[in-house]
């Protein structure tokens, strides 16, 4: 899997690039259940998203970033505030956000192709032929070869991921919502197929949102990394990350930077 | 049922034991037979009581054969029971799916259907066979009813159970692709029922093998394994009782192997357990 | 700054409260509608009595005159009770021997292959032919269903004990006695409490068929029996309503208070 080139005719994101994700003051209580206490999951979250911008939410477990990612996938709903997505409210999931979960999702009754082939086909948009071509692409892309007739069960857990990430990069969405895709793999696995993404978001013309709670990953990937608090949540900062890429060397600036986030993670407890 | 062949965690020596395992297995059922047929020969107890595995190959002989009365009696009652169990589960399955899926999808409809597959799963076949021979008299309507009603409950249950369990994220996913709701009952919500469907219909099976076992016995006019085996018993003709227990037993066995080998199948090609976990 | 809730409507709580007696409110509203409906002659068919008859023959048959229905309901209980009682001591004994030792697993296995499918009533002829027509043929018919669900639980369970526990026991020095009481019978316990409910269904199942068939003493299934001679169908369906009660009341209430005491007690989860 080669690295993007420069090439590419699509542009780094910058300063210039128009905001395509805008959230306000997003408050997000889940109500009264079985006897449990409400719950504020986000409290008071405002943040920007520009084209293109490789985005990371970083934040200490269930802190209320998945939950800001879904809403922004269309899954659930704020409670107060407002969400915009190219200036438009959100009316609830569309392929121009597509999402990749911690535990794949694969359809275990699907081969890897016809997993890949899924979000193609409810498109009705392209032939059998066309959607064929495609998924092969992308099983080759993403480094299934091989495995295309495979099913689900017999893969490790990065081969899923891939075949995850596959699946949703075949519709080309707009944007790519990844809910922390690693967490769930191991360590060696999840350096590898943080190289295989950096390269991939290098080359796609897609607006990457990505929840991590691993600042070494948040580092390597992101353009912007929105720290949240433990919950209830709130953007505690917002750090740009200019480090030339890739990102795999642990110069100072890196440390630094890895020293710094990790210090913020604990922070904005109290109220 | 377990294979006790599987490894356990005391004393396994997991490279022997799958053949070893099938090898005593064979071996205790000749031991049984063999000590059967010796008690029948030896006359230590008498050949109307316990009748030898010998003396049960020859009345089966007579019964299949055209000298009986009716004439190839065993095949009759084997295809009698059967038509029965099929006839009325396949009622079961066109009920049961639909409203076991309806059930999981929709709230107020689970909230409105379950009690009563509660209720039926609280009283024996058994008990509603006198009020059914009311309502639908003696004869093959009541089998009928009964094979229905047994195999209606597991399967709507495990439908049930196994649709619900779904994840929603697999929803959320279909729904971010632009599926529409034909499109998901297609794609996510039929194939996630597959596995439960097929641990619900082997257990609908083997309830209502023995439902209508039974039933045949009380209710049938003419024909079937149960029919004849409390026929045989009026006139103490022990060799048929006998015969016809190893029948039902061996029947029953091939049916629920069938259903379990089809559920295995898929359960592992697809990695997915019946309970819908995976 | 305290984040702020909304306080919860009277309209989520009476919506709390539905569901959560939705099953009683459900049952009662078709009691009803079918009260309606006989009442209102809109159903003539008489195997079909009206709620109120059935309620009725429940009372009478429990507290007036010979207390029939009372009787026949502690007869079954007993031979249940007995049956099942019986079951479980033997199918777990064989169930744990079978998991300590797997050839006598191994060779039970075909044995217990073929009796499941075998409808405990098709025994009755046979046992009767053995014992003669009476409560033996009953209790046994009850002990023959029961004990396969239990024996297969307690073989699960046997085996899923972990090998370490049993190894920090011998290093102990504990005997071999000692050692399947404090370690293996409590193991096996655990994951037998599923298998218990399923065999006490079957015992159920088999206790009311066989007295059906057998017809001999007194028991509600008897009572349904010979209540289909006098066309008496107000005390028939008030017998599957006693069945429908003990049923639920056993699952319900007795099983989950004897998880209660043994596994929460035990600190043990499945």
């Amino acid at each position: 899997m080669s690295a993007g080139t420069m090439e590419h005719e699509v542009q780094r994101p910058g300063a210039a690039a128009p905001k395509v994700v805008e959230a306000r003051h997003l408050r997000k209580v889940y109500p009264e259940a079985h006897g449990q206490p409400p719950v504020v999951a986000i409290d008071d979250v405002s943040f920007e998203v520009r084209r293109r911008e490789f985005t990371v939410f970083l934040g200490p477990s269930g802190c209320g970033k998945s939950t800001t990612l879904h809403m922004i996938g269309g899954f659930e709903r704020q409670s107060e505030g407002s969400l915009l997505v190219h200036g438009q409210p959100i009316r609830g999931p569309g392929p121009d956000r597509g999402i990749v979960f911690q535990d794949f999702v694969l359809f275990p009754w699907r081969t890897v192709l016809a997993n890949i082939a899924f979000g193609l086909e409810m498109m009705k948009r392209y032939t059998r032929a066309e959607i064929a071509e495609r998924a092969h692409h992308y099983v080759e892309h993403l480094g299934l070869g091989g495995f295309a007739n495979a099913y689900p069960s017999t893969l490790s857990g990065g081969m899923k991921q891939r075949v995850a990430i596959a699946r949703t990069l075949a519709t080309q969405p707009e944007f790519m919502l990844m809910d922390e895709p690693f967490a769930a793999l191991d360590a060696q696995t999840r350096d590898r197929l943080i190289a295989d993404l950096a390269a991939i978001a290098s080359e796609q013309n897609t607006t990457f949102l990505f929840v991590t709670h691993d600042v070494r990953e948040a580092i390597r990937l992101a353009d912007r990394v929105l720290v949240f608090s433990p919950r209830p949540a709130r953007i505690v900062e917002s750090i740009e990350v200019t480090l030339p890429r890739p990102r795999d060397a642990y110069g100072a600036e890196l440390l630094e930077l890895d020293r710094h986030m990790r210090s913020l993670i604990g922070k904005g407890a109290e109220g | 049922m377990e294979n006790s062949a599987a490894a356990g965690a005391i004393g396994s020596r997991s490279r022997w034991l799958p053949s070893r395992g099938a090898g005593i297995g064979t071996a205790s059922v000749c031991l049984c037979v063999l000590l059967w047929q010796g008690l029948a020969s030896s006359g230590v107890i008498s050949a109307v009581v316990l009748p030898g595995p010998l003396d049960l190959v020859g009345r089966a002989i007579y019964l299949a054969g055209p000298a009986s009365n009716p004439p190839f009696q065993l095949e009759g009652d084997i295809l009698a029971t059967l038509a029965r169990l099929l006839g009325g589960f396949s009622l079961a399955v066109l009920l049961a799916v639909p409203i076991g899926i309806a059930a999981a999808l929709s709230r107020p409809l689970e909230l409105l259907l379950m009690p009563f597959v509660g209720i039926f799963m609280a009283i024996p076949a058994l008990a509603i066979v006198p009020i059914l021979m009311l309502l639908t008299g003696i004869g093959n309507a009541t089998d009928f009813t009964v094979v229905v009603i047994t195999a209606c409950v597991p399967i709507v249950v495990y439908v049930h159970d196994g649709v619900r369990a779904i994840d929603r994220k697999y929803f959320w996913t279909a729904r971010s692709f632009a599926a529409g709701r034909a499109d998901v009952f297609r794609h996510v919500i039929l194939p996630a029922a597959v596995v439960p469907l097929l641990a619900g219909l082997r257990m609908g099976m083997g309830y209502a093998w023995r439902s209508l076992i039974a039933t045949e016995s009380l209710t049938a006019l003419t024909g079937g394994l149960g029919y004849t085996i409390f026929q045989a018993s009026q006139f103490f003709d022990t060799r048929t009782i006998y015969l016809y227990m190893v029948v039902t037993a061996v029947l029953g066995f091939a049916i629920e192997s069938v259903f379990r080998a089809a559920e295995n199948r898929t359960a592992v090609r697809w990695g997915v357990l019946a309970s819908g976990k995976h | 700054m305290t984040p702020t809730i909304a306080a919860p409507q009277w309209r989520d709580r009476l919506r709390d409260t539905l569901t959560r007696y939705s099953s009683l409110l459900v049952t009662l509203a078709f009691v009803g509608l079918w009260q309606l409906v006989v009442g209102a002659g809109l159903l003539h068919n008489p195997a079909v009595p009206a709620p109120s008859a059935v309620l009725a023959g429940l009372y009478r048959g429990l507290l007036e005159g010979q207390h029939v229905l009372f009787f026949a309901t502690l007869d079954t209980l007993g031979r249940l009770t007995l049956g099942y009682a019986v079951a479980v001591l033997g199918g777990a004994t064989l169930g744990i021997l079978a998991g300590r030792h797997p050839d006598f697993a191994s060779a039970l296995n075909p044995i217990v292959a073929l009796w499941i499918p075998l409808p405990a009533i098709v025994t009755i002829p046979v046992l009767s032919l053995w014992l003669g027509s009476g409560e033996a043929v009953t209790v046994l018919t009850v002990i023959f269903s029961a004990w396969i669900p239990i024996y297969l639980g307690a073989l699960q369970g046997t085996r899923s004990i972990s090998v370490q526990q049993l190894w920090v026991m011998r290093a102990y020095g504990a005997s071999r006695w000692s050692e399947l009481r404090k370690v293996i019978v409590p193991g096996a316990f655990v994951h037998m409490i599923p298998s218990l409910r399923v065999g006490m269904g079957y015992a159920w199942r088999a206790v009311i068929a066989a007295e059906i068939i057998v017809e001999h003493g007194r028991g509600i299934g008897i009572t349904i029996f010979a209540a289909r001679q006098f066309f008496d169908v107000a005390t028939m369906y008030a017998g599957v309503l006693m069945i429908a009660l003990l049923g639920l009341a056993l699952d319900h209430l007795v099983f989950p208070a004897l998880e209660r005491v043994t596994i929460k007690r035990w600190g043990l989860a499945t």
